[in-house]
Protein backbone atom coordinates (compact mmCIF):
# COMPACT_ATOMS: atom_id res chain seq x y z
CA UNK A 1 0.00 0.00 0.00
CA UNK A 2 1.66 3.34 -0.68
CA UNK A 3 1.51 6.57 1.59
CA UNK A 4 0.06 9.43 0.21
CA UNK A 5 0.88 13.31 1.95
CA UNK A 6 -1.48 15.70 0.55
CA UNK A 7 -0.23 19.57 0.70
CA UNK A 8 -2.80 21.67 -0.18
CA UNK A 9 -4.54 24.61 1.84
CA UNK A 10 -7.85 23.90 0.65
CA UNK A 11 -9.68 21.20 3.36
CA UNK A 12 -11.97 20.23 0.41
CA UNK A 13 -8.99 18.82 -1.67
CA UNK A 14 -8.09 16.81 1.38
CA UNK A 15 -11.61 15.07 1.47
CA UNK A 16 -11.60 14.92 -2.07
CA UNK A 17 -8.62 13.24 -2.85
CA UNK A 18 -8.75 11.22 0.43
CA UNK A 19 -12.37 9.91 -0.74
CA UNK A 20 -11.12 9.31 -4.24
CA UNK A 21 -8.13 6.87 -3.15
CA UNK A 22 -10.85 5.21 -0.14
CA UNK A 23 -10.93 1.52 -1.11
CA UNK A 24 -7.73 1.54 -3.25
CA UNK A 25 -4.67 0.35 -2.36
CA UNK A 26 -3.63 3.57 -1.42
CA UNK A 27 -3.35 5.32 2.21
CA UNK A 28 -3.48 9.01 3.10
CA UNK A 29 -1.11 9.67 6.26
CA UNK A 30 -1.43 12.87 6.40
CA UNK A 31 -2.88 16.37 5.61
CA UNK A 32 -0.31 19.33 5.68
CA UNK A 33 -1.90 23.07 4.52
CA UNK A 34 1.17 24.84 4.21
CA UNK A 35 4.41 24.23 2.14
CA UNK A 36 6.32 25.00 5.63
CA UNK A 37 3.86 22.30 7.32
CA UNK A 38 4.17 19.66 4.20
CA UNK A 39 8.21 20.12 4.04
CA UNK A 40 8.12 19.32 8.17
CA UNK A 41 5.47 16.37 7.70
CA UNK A 42 7.98 14.62 4.83
CA UNK A 43 10.38 14.34 6.53
CA UNK A 44 8.25 13.16 9.80
CA UNK A 45 6.62 10.56 7.92
CA UNK A 46 8.44 9.48 4.72
CA UNK A 47 5.27 9.33 2.16
CA UNK A 48 5.89 7.47 -1.13
CA UNK A 49 3.32 9.92 -2.84
CA UNK A 50 3.19 13.50 -2.22
CA UNK A 51 0.26 15.79 -3.74
CA UNK A 52 1.58 18.82 -3.95
CA UNK A 53 -1.06 22.36 -4.38
CA UNK A 54 0.78 25.03 -6.47
CA UNK A 55 -0.77 28.66 -5.09
CA UNK A 56 -0.48 28.41 -1.23
CA UNK A 57 -0.07 31.28 1.29
CA UNK A 58 3.58 31.30 2.58
CA UNK A 59 6.01 29.30 -0.11
CA UNK A 60 4.30 28.09 -3.05
CA UNK A 61 3.91 25.13 -4.74
CA UNK A 62 7.25 25.28 -6.66
CA UNK A 63 9.56 25.90 -4.12
CA UNK A 64 7.89 23.50 -1.98
CA UNK A 65 8.32 21.18 -4.24
CA UNK A 66 12.33 22.26 -4.74
CA UNK A 67 12.38 21.77 -1.05
CA UNK A 68 11.43 18.20 -1.24
CA UNK A 69 13.31 17.15 -4.27
CA UNK A 70 16.06 18.15 -2.27
CA UNK A 71 14.89 16.34 1.05
CA UNK A 72 13.16 13.60 -0.31
CA UNK A 73 14.55 12.71 -3.76
CA UNK A 74 12.96 9.46 -3.59
CA UNK A 75 8.95 10.50 -3.17
CA UNK A 76 7.15 11.06 -6.04
CA UNK A 77 5.53 14.66 -6.39
CA UNK A 78 2.19 14.84 -8.27
CA UNK A 79 1.36 19.09 -8.59
CA UNK A 80 -2.26 19.64 -8.11
CA UNK A 81 -3.45 23.15 -9.67
CA UNK A 82 -6.49 24.94 -11.31
CA UNK A 83 -3.41 27.32 -13.12
CA UNK A 84 -2.48 24.89 -15.99
CA UNK A 85 -1.14 27.28 -18.66
CA UNK A 86 2.04 26.87 -20.41
CA UNK A 87 4.50 28.75 -18.00
CA UNK A 88 3.33 26.22 -15.18
CA UNK A 89 3.64 23.22 -16.96
CA UNK A 90 6.94 24.47 -18.00
CA UNK A 91 7.64 25.27 -14.30
CA UNK A 92 7.15 22.04 -13.21
CA UNK A 93 8.47 20.36 -15.93
CA UNK A 94 11.73 22.15 -15.11
CA UNK A 95 11.85 20.80 -11.78
CA UNK A 96 12.06 17.57 -13.41
CA UNK A 97 8.26 16.52 -12.30
CA UNK A 98 5.90 14.95 -14.82
CA UNK A 99 2.74 14.89 -13.10
CA UNK A 100 0.02 17.92 -13.10
CA UNK A 101 -3.35 17.26 -12.21
CA UNK A 102 -5.70 19.82 -13.32
CA UNK A 103 -8.48 20.79 -10.65
CA UNK A 104 -11.07 20.37 -10.27
CA UNK A 105 -10.18 16.97 -9.84
CA UNK A 106 -11.18 14.43 -12.14
CA UNK A 107 -11.33 11.37 -10.15
CA UNK A 108 -10.71 9.08 -12.85
CA UNK A 109 -7.59 11.80 -13.72
CA UNK A 110 -6.02 11.19 -10.56
CA UNK A 111 -6.25 7.63 -10.06
CA UNK A 112 -4.96 6.91 -13.62
CA UNK A 113 -1.81 9.33 -12.58
CA UNK A 114 -1.31 7.76 -9.12
CA UNK A 115 -1.37 4.15 -11.47
CA UNK A 116 1.23 6.01 -13.52
CA UNK A 117 3.73 7.53 -10.60
CA UNK A 118 3.25 3.69 -8.87
CA UNK A 119 4.57 2.13 -12.01
CA UNK A 120 7.54 3.79 -12.29
CA UNK B 1 -14.60 29.96 -15.92
CA UNK B 2 -17.38 29.90 -13.17
CA UNK B 3 -19.56 28.12 -15.62
CA UNK B 4 -17.42 24.91 -15.74
CA UNK B 5 -15.98 24.98 -13.01
CA UNK B 6 -19.41 25.35 -10.88
CA UNK B 7 -20.71 22.62 -12.98
CA UNK B 8 -18.24 20.28 -12.34
CA UNK B 9 -18.17 20.85 -8.30
CA UNK B 10 -21.18 21.46 -7.76
CA UNK B 11 -23.47 20.45 -10.75
CA UNK B 12 -25.33 23.55 -10.83
CA UNK B 13 -25.82 25.46 -14.07
CA UNK B 14 -25.15 28.69 -14.59
CA UNK B 15 -27.23 30.50 -17.69
CA UNK B 16 -26.92 33.13 -20.05
CA UNK B 17 -26.87 36.43 -18.56
CA UNK B 18 -30.30 37.40 -17.16
CA UNK B 19 -31.41 40.93 -16.76
CA UNK B 20 -29.10 42.94 -14.33
CA UNK B 21 -31.27 42.96 -11.17
CA UNK B 22 -30.60 46.01 -8.84
CA UNK B 23 -29.82 44.25 -5.64
CA UNK B 24 -28.57 40.69 -4.64
CA UNK B 25 -30.41 38.83 -1.94
CA UNK B 26 -27.54 38.63 1.12
CA UNK B 27 -24.80 39.36 -1.01
CA UNK B 28 -21.50 37.34 -0.79
CA UNK B 29 -18.59 39.84 -2.73
CA UNK B 30 -15.36 38.11 -3.67
CA UNK B 31 -12.45 39.97 -4.75
CA UNK B 32 -9.66 38.93 -6.82
CA UNK B 33 -6.60 41.01 -8.19
CA UNK B 34 -4.17 39.84 -10.37
CA UNK B 35 -0.49 41.03 -11.50
CA UNK B 36 2.02 41.18 -14.42
CA UNK B 37 0.98 41.46 -17.56
CA UNK B 38 -2.79 41.56 -16.86
CA UNK B 39 -3.37 43.45 -14.30
CA UNK B 40 -6.62 43.37 -13.12
CA UNK B 41 -9.53 43.57 -10.01
CA UNK B 42 -12.58 41.14 -10.31
CA UNK B 43 -15.07 41.78 -8.10
CA UNK B 44 -18.03 38.94 -8.05
CA UNK B 45 -21.25 39.42 -5.83
CA UNK B 46 -23.35 36.10 -5.40
CA UNK B 47 -26.19 35.88 -3.88
CA UNK B 48 -25.84 33.85 -0.32
CA UNK B 49 -28.24 31.28 -1.22
CA UNK B 50 -26.04 30.34 -4.31
CA UNK B 51 -23.03 30.33 -2.30
CA UNK B 52 -24.24 27.85 0.67
CA UNK B 53 -25.56 25.77 -2.36
CA UNK B 54 -22.27 25.33 -3.57
CA UNK B 55 -20.78 24.51 -0.83
CA UNK B 56 -23.39 22.10 0.13
CA UNK B 57 -22.84 20.28 -3.03
CA UNK B 58 -19.15 20.13 -3.08
CA UNK B 59 -19.09 18.68 1.09
CA UNK B 60 -22.20 16.56 -0.18
CA UNK B 61 -24.31 17.84 2.45
CA UNK B 62 -21.31 17.00 5.14
CA UNK B 63 -21.86 19.44 8.43
CA UNK B 64 -18.70 22.11 8.39
CA UNK B 65 -18.05 24.65 10.65
CA UNK B 66 -18.50 28.56 9.32
CA UNK B 67 -14.84 28.48 8.75
CA UNK B 68 -14.53 25.12 6.69
CA UNK B 69 -17.70 26.61 4.78
CA UNK B 70 -15.60 29.75 3.71
CA UNK B 71 -12.54 27.59 2.84
CA UNK B 72 -14.63 25.37 0.72
CA UNK B 73 -15.95 28.53 -1.15
CA UNK B 74 -12.81 29.99 -1.21
CA UNK B 75 -11.22 27.38 -3.11
CA UNK B 76 -14.35 27.23 -5.06
CA UNK B 77 -13.02 30.77 -6.50
CA UNK B 78 -9.45 29.25 -6.32
CA UNK B 79 -10.42 26.92 -9.25
CA UNK B 80 -12.07 29.01 -10.76
CA UNK B 81 -9.99 32.45 -10.96
CA UNK B 82 -6.77 29.77 -11.51
CA UNK B 83 -8.67 28.73 -15.05
CA UNK B 84 -9.30 32.33 -15.85
CA UNK B 85 -5.81 33.36 -15.74
CA UNK B 86 -4.78 30.53 -16.85
CA UNK B 87 -6.67 31.07 -20.50
CA UNK B 88 -4.90 34.58 -19.75
CA UNK B 89 -1.74 33.54 -19.57
CA UNK B 90 -2.20 31.16 -22.71
CA UNK B 91 -3.72 34.08 -24.97
CA UNK B 92 -0.73 36.98 -23.49
CA UNK B 93 1.91 33.73 -23.78
CA UNK B 94 3.06 35.70 -20.12
CA UNK B 95 2.53 34.54 -16.78
CA UNK B 96 -0.05 36.85 -14.40
CA UNK B 97 -0.45 35.58 -11.13
CA UNK B 98 -3.64 36.24 -9.29
CA UNK B 99 -3.26 37.28 -5.47
CA UNK B 100 -5.25 34.99 -3.18
CA UNK B 101 -9.04 36.12 -3.33
CA UNK B 102 -11.07 38.33 -0.47
CA UNK B 103 -14.44 37.24 0.07
CA UNK B 104 -16.74 40.09 1.94
CA UNK B 105 -19.83 39.29 3.37
CA UNK B 106 -22.19 42.38 1.76
CA UNK B 107 -21.40 44.91 -1.20
CA UNK B 108 -17.90 45.12 -1.71
CA UNK B 109 -17.66 49.40 -2.73
CA UNK B 110 -14.76 50.26 -4.78
CA UNK B 111 -12.90 53.75 -4.71
CA UNK B 112 -14.31 55.83 -7.45
CA UNK B 113 -10.84 56.06 -8.90
CA UNK B 114 -10.76 53.65 -11.11
CA UNK B 115 -7.02 52.74 -11.62
CA UNK B 116 -7.72 50.44 -14.89
CA UNK B 117 -8.35 51.24 -18.57
CA UNK B 118 -11.05 48.94 -19.10
CA UNK B 119 -13.84 47.26 -17.60
CA UNK B 120 -16.28 44.70 -18.52
CA UNK B 121 -19.29 42.80 -16.90
CA UNK B 122 -20.21 39.71 -16.97
CA UNK B 123 -23.91 38.03 -15.65
CA UNK B 124 -24.64 34.12 -14.91
CA UNK B 125 -28.04 33.12 -13.52
CA UNK B 126 -29.11 30.09 -12.04
CA UNK B 127 -31.69 28.69 -9.96
CA UNK B 128 -30.74 30.23 -7.24
CA UNK B 129 -30.06 33.65 -7.94
CA UNK B 130 -27.45 35.63 -10.32
CA UNK B 131 -23.81 36.29 -10.50
CA UNK B 132 -22.71 39.84 -11.09
CA UNK B 133 -19.14 39.99 -11.89
CA UNK B 134 -16.87 43.19 -12.83
CA UNK B 135 -13.49 43.12 -14.34
CA UNK B 136 -11.56 46.18 -14.21
CA UNK B 137 -7.91 45.31 -16.21
CA UNK B 138 -4.62 46.30 -17.86
CA UNK B 139 -3.05 44.95 -20.35
CA UNK B 140 0.49 46.38 -19.39
CA UNK B 141 3.26 46.36 -22.14
CA UNK B 142 5.56 43.64 -22.43
CA UNK B 143 8.67 45.01 -19.93
CA UNK B 144 6.28 46.54 -17.33
CA UNK B 145 5.80 44.48 -14.11
CA UNK B 146 2.79 44.67 -11.79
Amino acid sequence: MKRILIIDDSPFIYKEVAATLEGLDYEVIGHAKSGEEGIAMVQELQPDIITLDIVMPGIDGIETAQKLIEIAPNTKIVMLSSLCDHDTVSEVESLGLKYLVSKPIEKEVLIETLEKVCKE
Amino acid sequence: MYASVTKTVAQIELTEPPPRKKRIEAPVSVVVLSKGIFKSRVVSTFPSLLVDEIVDRMSRNTPLSPEDRDAYFKEYINMCFGRFISRINNETGRASRFVIPVMIRGLYRSSPENQFSDTAHVDFGSDYGSVNMTVSYDILPEHSSN
